[in-house]
């Protein structure tokens, strides 16, 4: 059932038209992507389909009393102390049952007995009711949950908003969202800032999350697990496409295929019909032509598609040939103070691979490229680059362009003997068309300045680049280009990336750096992905087995009845009874998990070995005692 | 989930797919091969309500009219006569601030928790140890009331307590195995009829969309009864 529905719906800002004609219907379950180049409207779209921004021309119906969870790119925390405050605002109504609760109970212990003491106990038993059917009783493990689940360790809970990144904001304002459960949640951009673990969860949760979600995201690979419609804003309308990124991409290029046909047919036509006009305006067959002139006027003309995708060869390949081995790393180390980053690192790269370098933020990745490029030294171990290698690098939030040169500068810049038409079609293919090249480089955005720097990096002679974090604020198109362009380079690549599509598209080797070390995977970003999950299902199989051991969740071991106690010798009483102790023990602290109550069955289990092991306790000790007494100790 | 031959060669008797009418259901039931106790029959129901809807929360009680075999261990908060009154109708504990330490102490050895009104005060502390477990008495399921003898007496005969769980999901038992037919007919019509009855009248559409019976150890069958 459509939740929200959008019909002829335009808006434009000032002389701009930003949408024009957009429909579109939102299910009560649907899991959307909205994907577009920057600047094209997507954040338009979502701050109209959840009301908070009003649309110029036709209608938008969104269902009675749905709930919307936005997350807009830069949330607004202000108005709560601490992280773990602001996400529990999410309850702001289960806080207001409770405080009323208290208020409640606070009176009844004033209230004398009759009419009002009766009102108040039965008030008191409604609040109760509404506090638990509203998950009253798991809502803080629930926070927990999400908090730990989106990169936050529970020491961060407590933390003023005010002290927290621009990233960590986001998060937060993703977990307070999530928490809401809301019947359409409206997601800008929430992969920006998270690392892969949380990005998985993400995905997981999204994927299980039973409402509407509508995600802008530039993260081909989050939107091909979650989405199962995508819908395209280009040239202020949107297009929606069944299925998830890649089947979306699929047919976008069919599309685009068969609109390029049809623009070409109808090109040939109308340059066939112009030149019979021309023939014979003036000959025997004026009226013939007059008429066709008139037919022509009257055809409704194709616009002029964009290209199709295409795999773009790089004319420009480094012009020194490096040696086979490009680097070299043997036992590298890098400690500050008492945290290792690496340790023991030993890895060989070879000419023309591509190694993918992951990992959770913060874990050294950025470290091992300033290691590998000689801007940081290592605290054991050795990096060496092989012979004749030479390194081009882009680093994470640094671009070395100057401002104030213009594209085309910049190539000049690396290969002054080249020609202009050449470079013209080399910038062509980072989607410089035109006039842009004379573009001056502070006028570029983020995205389009990476553009030009990675542009840059090809055409200077490097045979080995060292991309960190290259996607970062570049949007489909760039990242596409980007693949392209790393796939058809001749070089070696060493590319750190949250990126998993990328990685997926360039990578053929991976490099995890994670707390547990550094390890390398031999294929590609697939393979690493399924043996990552074939480990992690191993581990978890083997936790399993190793839980059914532990004599705590055991009935199958055999029970201590009173014949057997009374039985027993005192060294084995002793010995029965510092086990029992360990077993109520682990059995507490499984009862002191508020997630076991979320599974009442499984809670009820617990419960019940806990009563028999105390009460097995309780008469050993009996037997304990007695045996004292007997002066058989 | 692996499952044991039994159960594989009971599934084998069972069409998935069909929709048994009560009495062809209850005639595989009766005779399925005995596990070594008396199960429990149960029934199982996919209600259509949003459970999110405070105004659509299924919950109440009803009495059996044949019971269901089993009776629940049940403690009660009551002072004086009241107090007196739960002991009388067979209230396994009855107790106000002492049975309340003793919770909070860590003894859970009961399946039910009844309270007068007035007892909310003491009672109301005990919430984060008896709601997660779905024993905190509340006015909607009968188990806070004035007159607590006579609850005490409905739910030792059989009266049960039914919720909806978190995924619109309802679990009640009916009745044992071993209780005849007609018996088991009777509970099975009455809860389904109860149930169709307290419909919220905020829930839109069909509201019975499955209904399934089970025995504590066998397969499920679907039921016509939507």
């Amino acid at each position: 059932m459509a939740i929200v529905s959008l019909q002829d719906v335009s808006k434009a800002f000032g002389p701009q038209v930003v949408l024009e004609a957009v429909a579109f219907q939102i299910e009560d379950d649907d899991k959307i992507g909205l994907i577009g180049a920057n600047g094209t409207g997507k954040s338009t779209v979502m701050r109209i389909v959840a009301g908070e921004l009003a649309h110029d021309d036709g209608t938008v119906h969104r269902k009675k009393d749905i709930t919307v969870g936005h997350v807009h790119q830069d949330p607004d925390l202000s108005g709560h102390d601490t992280l773990h405050d602001f996400v529990a605002a999410a309850f702001d109504d289960l806080h207001d049952v409770e405080r009323e609760m208290q208020s409640v109970e606070a009176d009844l212990h004033e209230a004398p007995p009759g009419r009002e003491h009766n009102r108040l106990a039965h008030r008191l038993a409604e609040l109760h009711d509404l506090f638990e059917s509203r998950g009253g009783y798991s809502y803080a493990s629930r926070i927990d949950e999400v908090l730990i689940g989106l990169g936050f360790p529970e020491t961060s809970f407590g933390r003023p908003v005010s002290k927290l990144s621009g990233g960590e904001r986001t998060r937060a304002a993703v977990a307070q969202a999530v928490l809401g459960e809301p019947d359409l949640l409206l997601l800008d951009e929430p992969t920006n800032h998270l690392d892969l673990d949380a990005t998985r969860w993400l995905e997981l949760f999204l994927q299980r999350y039973r409402k509407a979600v509508v995600v802008v995201s530039h993260d081909r690979y989050f939107l091909d697990k979650i989405a199962k419609k995508i819908i395209e804003v280009e040239n202020s309308r949107t297009q929606m496409f069944k299925g998830n990124y890649t089947q979306y991409n699929e047919l976008k290029q069919e599309q685009l295929k068969a609109g390029r046909r049809e623009f070409d047919k109808q090109q040939a036509f109308i340059a066939k019909e112009e030149e019979f006009i021309r023939r014979n305006m003036a000959g025997q067959r004026t009226k013939e032509a007059q008429g066709r002139r008139k037919r022509l006027e009257r055809v409704e003309r194709i616009e002029k598609p964009q290209q199709a995708e295409k795999t773009i060869g790089l004319e420009f390949q480094p012009e020194v040939r490096g040696g086979n081995q490009v680097l070299r790393l043997r036992e590298l180390s890098k400690r500050f103070g008492n945290v290792t980053l690496f340790e023991d690192l030993t890895l060989d790269l070879l000419r023309g691979e591509r190694l993918g370098v992951v990992g959770p933020s913060g874990s050294g990745k950025t470290t091992l490229v300033r290691v590998i490029t000689g801007e940081d030294q290592p605290t054991d171990g050795e990096a060496r680059l092989g012979h004749n290698i030479i390194t081009g690098y882009l680093a994470q939030h640094r671009i070395d362009l100057a401002p104030g040169a213009a594209i085309i500068d910049e190539m000049f810049d690396a290969r002054p003997k080249a020609d202009l038409s050449a470079l013209r079609s080399y910038l062509g293919r980072f989607l410089f068309s035109g006039d842009d090249i004379e573009k001056r480089i502070e006028s570029l955005s983020g995205g389009e300045q990476t553009r030009v720097a990675l542009a840059k990096l090809i055409l200077s002679n490097a045979n080995f680049l060292i991309l960190d974090e290259p996607t970062n604020h570049l949007d489909i198109p760039s990242r596409a280009v980007l693949e392209q362009a790393l796939n058809s380079y001749g070089g070696t690549v060493l590319i750190v990336s949250h990126d998993r599509y990328l990685l997926k598209n360039v990578a053929t080797q991976i490099l995890q750096i994670s707390s547990g070390g550094a390890r390398k995977f031999p294929g590609s970003y697939q393979a690493y992905e399924a043996r990552m999950a074939t480990e992690e299902a191993l581990a978890k199989a083997a936790t399993k087995t190793s839980r059914k051991k532990t004599p705590a969740a055991g009935p199958q071991r055999k029970r201590i009845t009173p014949s057997a106690a009374r039985k027993m010798s005192m060294p084995e009483i002793e010995k029965n009874i510092i086990r029992l102790e360990a077993e109520l023990e682990s059995i507490t602290s499984q009862l002191d998990d508020p997630f076991i109550y979320e599974h009442p069955e499984k809670a009820k289990t617990i419960q019940k070995s806990y009563r028999k092991t105390r009460t097995e306790l309780d008469r050993l000790n009996a037997a304990w005692e007695a045996m004292v007494e007997n002066g058989e100790y | 989930m692996k499952r044991s031959k039994q159960y594989q060669q009971l599934r084998a008797a069972v069409d998935r797919d069909k929709a048994y009418d009560l009495d062809e259901a209850l005639d595989i039931i009766k005779n399925m091969k005995p596990a070594a106790f008396d199960e429990t029959v149960e029934i199982h129901m996919k209600l259509g309500i949003d459970v999110r809807k405070p105004d659509q929360n299924v919950r109440g009680t009803i009495s059996m009219p044949n019971g269901i075999g089993k009776s629940v261990k049940l403690i009660a908060f009551a002072q004086g006569e009241n107090a007196q009154a739960a002991r009388d109708a067979g209230a396994d504990e009855v107790g106000d601030e002492d049975l309340a330490k003793r919770i909070q102490d860590g003894w859970m050895d009961f399946d039910m928790v009844l309270a007068t009104p007035d007892m909310m005060r003491i009672v109301s502390r005990l919430g984060r140890v008896l709601g997660p477990q779905g024993k905190m008495p509340s006015p909607k399921s009968g188990t806070v009331t004035d007159d607590i003898g006579t609850a005490v007496g409905e739910f030792k005969a059989g009266k049960i307590e039914y919720r909806a769980d978190g995924s619109g999901n309802l679990h009640a038992p009916v009745g044992k195995k071993s209780f005849d037919k007609q018996a088991l007919k009777e509970n099975i019509e009455a809860f389904v009829g109860h149930i169709t009855a307290t419909k919220p009248p905020a829930a839109k559409g069909r509201f019975l969309l499955k209904t399934v019976l089970a025995t504590t150890m066998g397969p499920g069958l679907k039921l016509a009864m939507q």
